[in-house]
């Protein structure tokens, strides 16, 4: 027979289990409240994941057009190369894409339409260009990347292509008005992705580009790259040669047309020996004003000049000398200042010096340019309008400003000594700028042939290898005090 | 501004009730805690039914604890500082963490408002605690004011003293004379 259940434990028992069903019944509302608390928290959790993905969505957008910015561009590169990786048979292609000139349209237009000019063409391009990542990455700098799956790049379809799209005809503000760009494109390949270095080699096809002059499409080659370090070095060498003072004036003689007599020189900026390997002037000169040390090369190589050409202006060995001007001086306000500055450091007659102007930097603005002329001439100063015959030639500029010399470039002069047309050519010019009561100088005259040719003309001055190529000051000076006074050949 | 229950009354944690009970328990055994509990039934709410993670009235406690002073003879105070002790011990081992944090006791015993109790807090946020502050401290003396609307003074010495048993770390523990108004209690805790 079974005990009587112990009446202390039954009530143990009622109350244990009274204990437990409260503590059931408060656990189950605390499994409630944290069930709602949850859900709360997800909630709040989702929409600050939304609220987070908008605002990155937005920090990789360009608010203008619509397209990836800088930012969410390389972002898009990156996953594309990641998909390059994985199919090895797979190419990736990276352009950078300048629009053409586009300051002027921001200029010309303003800031309204030349951003309608921006959205047109991302538009266009992106009409245009299927299948490829466009990004706008700058200002008037955009980005475009691919992948080519299979059968190897065809760099010129994909040129072509790339060209049409960047070709674009924007209407804005009741103005039409066609956009062109420069662009460089890189391909890689699964083993060579690395994104600075390709973004590199892209900018190297597109300054490329550019240099070429503008509105097409460059692949990147390793000769660019070459000439690129080459280019930077030369730069770098430019820099240290101008912080150390080392360019030096050379002097190029200028005869008259009948005897053949030193009348003048032009100065031409030199380097040391060895600093510039395989540089010509040309290239050095854009070098130099591309690194912005062009203004201070100038100023140091036109003050060496006026100091030892002084002498020679004094003892009647020359009647001047002329310094080349670039156009950014001609904008340059405080450059008449300047250059007095140094005629008087240098104790340098003005009325002894001419300035060669190229016919760019005068025509750009007529007014400006007749005024700065002005002011050089009441300093006494001459002005020769440089490099004639290439370029526009605004025969009605030649008429209107008030210039002294003008100098026939030396291509006009190269053939007419065996071409009929260039003969009649040069020969027109030369009586233009005569009977314009001009002082008439040819340059890059190399033969005898030549130099009767323009006297026969009725030109003035000659200049070129036949009577002497650029020299140093010391070797100028010799050639005027040694026995053979009259020629400095 | 300390909470109460709905009739104004201090609350007090379910743990104290249920570790009490299994303080009784060994006090005065099975059986007679039973009969306790039964003739009390008119002033127990909850019929002595309490659960660790509930809330109950501090009065309950109250009358659980002269009703046992009544049946096992022993002073209130007395029982309620070994309640204490063993409470101590019970949390030693529940929330071992707490002790383990810190070094020695009077670092333990300085850090129960700003840590022990705000964790508290994070796990029961309705939980009415005292407050422990610090008046002195030096190697071998720590002076604590214990605050509380419910007065369980003998509770916070038999506290002190089990966590002293936890550390090691034998102290005398005094009451001061005269404690500033609005403190309950004053301790003194000297190493001994």
């Amino acid at each position: 027979m079974e005990p009587a259940p112990n009446k202390l434990l039954l009530r143990r028992l009622e109350r244990e289990k009274r204990a437990r069903i409260k503590a059931e019944r408060i656990l189950e509302n605390k499994a409630i409240e944290l069930f709602a608390a949850n859900q709360a928290l997800e909630k709040n959790a989702a929409e600050l994941r939304r609220k987070n993905e908008l605002a990155e969505q937005a920090a990789r957008t360009d608010d203008l057009t619509h397209l990836p910015n800088r930012r969410g561009f390389f972002r898009e590169l990156d996953s594309l190369m990641q998909e390059v990786v994985r199919d090895p048979e797979s190419r990736l292609v990276l352009g950078k894409i300048d629009l053409d000139h586009f300051k002027k349209v921001n200029d010309r237009f303003g800031h309204i339409t030349a951003d309608l000019a921006l959205t047109q063409f991302s538009e266009h391009f992106s009409n245009c260009f299927d299948g490829g990542v466009l990004g706008r990455v700058g200002g008037d700098e955009f980005a475009v990347a691919l992948i080519v799956v299979k059968g190897g790049v065809d760099r010129q379809a994909i040129a072509e292509k790339m060209l049409r799209a960047t070709r674009a005809t924007c209407h804005a503000a009741g103005v039409t008005f066609e956009l062109t760009a420069s662009v460089g494109l890189v391909e890689a390949g699964p083993g060579d992705f690395d994104i600075d270095r390709l973004r590199r080699l892209a900018d190297i096809a597109l300054y490329t580009s550019k240099r070429k002059g503008r509105n097409r499409c460059i692949w990147f080659d390793e000769e660019m790259r070459t000439g690129m370090l080459r280019q930077s070095l030369l730069e770098d060498n430019i820099r240290e040669a101008v912080e150390a003072d080392l360019f030096e004036p050379w002097f190029q003689p200028i005869v008259g047309c009948a005897k053949h007599e030193l009348l003048s020189a032009e100065v031409l900026s030199r380097w040391p020996e060895g600093t510039m390997p395989n540089a010509s002037v040309e290239e050095v000169i854009r070098l130099s004003e591309r690194i912005g040390s062009i203004e201070q090369l100038d100023a140091q190589v036109q003050a060496k000049a006026f100091r030892k050409a002084r002498d020679w202006v004094r003892a009647g060995n020359v009647q001047s000398i002329s310094v080349n001007v670039t156009p950014r001086d001609m904008l340059d306000d405080q450059f008449l200042s300047k250059l007095a500055k140094r005629l008087r450091a240098a104790d340098f007659p003005p009325d002894h010096l001419t300035v060669e102007i190229t016919e760019n930097a005068l025509f750009a603005d007529m007014n400006a340019a007749a005024a700065g002329i002005g002011n050089l001439s009441a300093l006494g100063i001459k002005v020769a309008l440089d490099d004639f015959g290439v370029g526009y030639s605004n025969l009605r500029a030649l008429s209107e400003l008030p210039i002294h010399y003008v100098k026939m470039d030396r291509s006009l002069i190269r053939d007419i000594a065996q071409e009929g047309r260039a003969r009649a050519l040069a020969e027109s010019a030369v009586r233009l700028g005569v009977s314009l009561g001009l002082c008439v100088v040819a340059e890059g005259v190399e033969t005898k042939d030549q130099a009767l040719l323009l006297r026969w003309f009725g030109c003035h001055r000659l200049q070129g290898y036949m009577f002497g190529k650029a020299v140093s000051a010391a070797k100028f000076n010799d050639a005027f005090s040694g026995p053979s006074k009259a020629s400095v050949a | 501004m300390r909470r109460h229950i709905a009739n104004g009354e201090s609350i007090v944690k379910g743990i104290v009730f249920t570790e009490f009970l299994e303080f009784a328990e060994q006090k005065i055994g099975a059986e007679a805690l039973e009969e306790i509990l039964e003739a009390c039934a008119d002033d127990l709410p909850t019929g002595g039914a309490y659960t660790a993670v509930g809330t109950y009235s501090c009065s309950e406690l109250m009358t659980l604890v002269q009703a046992i002073s009544t049946h096992s003879g022993a002073a209130i105070p007395q029982l309620v500082h070994e309640f204490g002790e063993m409470i101590s011990r019970s949390f030693v081992a529940l929330y071992p963490q707490y002790y383990t944090r810190f070094d020695n006791l009077f670092d333990f015993l300085s850090h129960i408002d700003d840590y022990i109790h705000v964790e508290v807090k994070k796990i029961y946020p309705d939980a009415e605690l005292p407050e422990f502050r610090v008046i002195e401290r030096s190697d071998d003396r720590l002076v604590i004011d214990y605050s509380s609307p419910r007065g369980l003074t003998h509770l916070a010495a038999g506290m002190f003293q089990g966590s002293s048993d936890y550390y090691s770390e034998p102290v005398r523990i005094q009451h001061a004379v005269e404690p500033a108004a609005d403190v309950t209690a004053r301790f003194e805790l000297s190493r001994v």
